[in-house]
């Protein structure tokens, strides 16, 4: 409940970037519909736009409104927490986004293969774990120094989900042979696969929440 | 519940380049304190501190008996704190701060509040970032007012300020421990706050404290003393607190005693607090300038 508390903050400081917001999911069904861009890039650029602003609120508690933040009565796990929970919602809108783009360029009628599906699990899984990772490191570096490195903390880890994922759909198009392999592998073992990618998920969040909940319990000012 | 609002023993901070040492001081309940000092003489560090936003190495401080390291969310529920800037987020409008204090703040009242707003004529449909100095100011001290607290931690909160919103400020404070049940620990620049609302003074300079006591006692304990440049004797030089010497006179603040010894040969009158701080101040070497 208390980081529910912290998590609605951070989804206050979004309002700055409503402009974006609004952006993402528009271009999104425009590349879909009418880019006749694939279903993989548009998911991949969503999780790119999800993981960049994601850490708007380490940018907004360099600029003094950290202390109001510190001085509400609150745990600091619950104040790390929230800030892990805005980036599950915002993984969470991406998803609504492509399913809503997805479902508006198919002529308002809704089919999504099994290797979309589970395509999009994984995309979902690893934007997650590289937005936790991104979030960990943004504690470890402290305000200060993350604010010299905001551009590169914010960018890099999105470009990596989204020239990844498209990278990986174009590679296997041109494989058809990789692709049916896999294919097959993925039908074979598909809940497996993944239950498996979904526990990891949970356990790099897990990880990353604790450890920044340590870095921070050690330092000033939170 | 203890009898103070606030007790700091031998609150100890280090850093790599400067030390909060061994502070310790009692604010009893429905008084104010002013803690001066010099720009870096400790002050924020000490508030920090008390916040608990910094990590103590050594000491303890209590708040109505409370620490925080036995009930954090109580501890800081029982703080009401004003800085000098204002520390919300500039994109907010009031209604998110309202939000965010009922999220948090079980004792918020969201009636009082608003009615704070209306009454300080502050604008509901603006954004905080277009506010002005005074208007920030009289934010905070609507979420701090409207709401149950123990103590009102201010860090320079009347800096900058014009003259009609500081007194406004004053007259909040006066107001805020009528009860008997609240303090205020306020730091300042403006030692003509101090001679208006301040019961006690903290004197804090290079992170240690100078003196600490109730202010009318520590006027009772020195003594202005002015006479003629060829009067002043090197025996009394070294009496002298903050010694100010031109071609004609001198002035300075000496102890009681001394004052009452040579009051038949020079003009030994009640100093003011601020004329006591200038002249102790004056004695370290700094080169501060108060506002007074």
């Amino acid at each position: 409940m208390g980081a529910i508390k912290y998590m609605k903050i951070d989804l206050r400081f979004l309002k700055v970037q409503k402009v974006v917001l609004i952006l993402f999911p528009i271009l999104a069904v425009f590349m879909e519909a009418f880019g006749k861009m694939d279903f993989a890039f548009v998911f991949g650029y969503l999780c790119f736009g999800a993981i960049i602003i994601a850490p708007t609120a380490f940018m907004y508690e360099q600029k003094g409104s950290d202390l109001f933040i510190a001085m509400l009565p609150g745990k600091l796990k619950d104040r790390v927490w929230g800030r892990f929970l805005n980036l599950i919602i915002l993984m969470l809108g991406a998803f609504l986004c492509a399913m809503i783009s997805h479902f508006i360029a198919e002529g308002f009628s809704f089919s999504i293969s099994g290797m979309e599906a589970v395509f999009m699990l994984a995309a979902f899984c690893i934007s997650i774990m590289i937005g936790s990772i991104q979030m960990l490191v943004f504690y470890k570096v402290g305000r200060e120094k993350s604010q010299q490195w905001l551009a590169m903390f914010r960018l890099i880890p999105g470009f990596v989900v989204f020239f990844g994922i498209t990278y990986a759909s174009d590679a296997l198009i041109k494989e058809p042979d990789l692709l049916k392999n896999l294919v097959g592998i993925l039908q074979r073992q598909a809940v497996m696969l993944g239950g498996l990618l979904v526990v990891i998920c949970i356990a790099v969040l897990l990880v990353c929440e604790m450890l920044s909940v340590k870095i921070c319990s050690k330092k000033d000012g939170y | 519940m203890g009898d103070y609002a606030l007790e700091v023993t031998n609150l100890t901070k280090k850093f790599s380049d400067f030390t909060l040492d061994d502070i310790s001081f009692k604010l009893p309940k429905g008084y104010i304190m002013g803690f001066v000092g010099r720009n870096g003489a400790g002050k924020t560090t000490t508030i920090n501190l008390i916040t608990s936003l910094y990590h103590k190495d050594a000491g303890e401080v209590r708040i109505d008996g409370n620490r925080a390291e036995d009930d954090k969310v109580l501890y800081k529920e029982s703080i009401g704190y004003i800085g000098d800037e204002s520390y919300f987020h500039e994109a907010f409008k009031i209604k998110d701060i309202v939000s965010i204090q009922k999220d948090f703040y079980p004792t918020f009242r969201e009636a009082q509040y608003m009615q704070y707003i209306e009454q300080w004529e502050l604008p509901t449909d603006k954004k905080i970032g277009e506010f002005s100095k005074g208007m920030k100011v009289k934010l905070m001290f609507a979420g701090v007012l409207a709401r149950d607290t123990r103590i009102l931690l201010l860090d320079e909160a009347t800096s900058g300020l014009d003259p009609i919103t500081r007194d406004e400020v004053l007259v909040m404070l006066q107001k805020y421990i009528e009860d008997g049940e609240r303090s205020v620990l306020f730091s300042t620049h403006i030692l003509e706050d101090l001679e208006k609302i301040a019961d006690y003074v903290f004197f804090i300079e290079k992170g240690g404290e100078v003196f600490c006591d109730y202010k009318d006692q520590i006027m009772e304990a020195y003594r202005m003393v002015k006479g003629g440049t060829d009067e002043l004797t090197s025996e009394l030089e070294k009496e002298i607190i903050g010694l100010q010497k031109s071609s004609v006179g001198f002035q300075g603040i000496v102890s009681r005693e001394v004052g009452d010894t040579i009051g038949d040969k020079f003009l030994v009158e009640q100093p003011a607090i601020n004329d006591i701080i200038v002249a102790f101040q004056k004695n370290m070497g700094g080169n501060h300038t108060w506002v007074q």
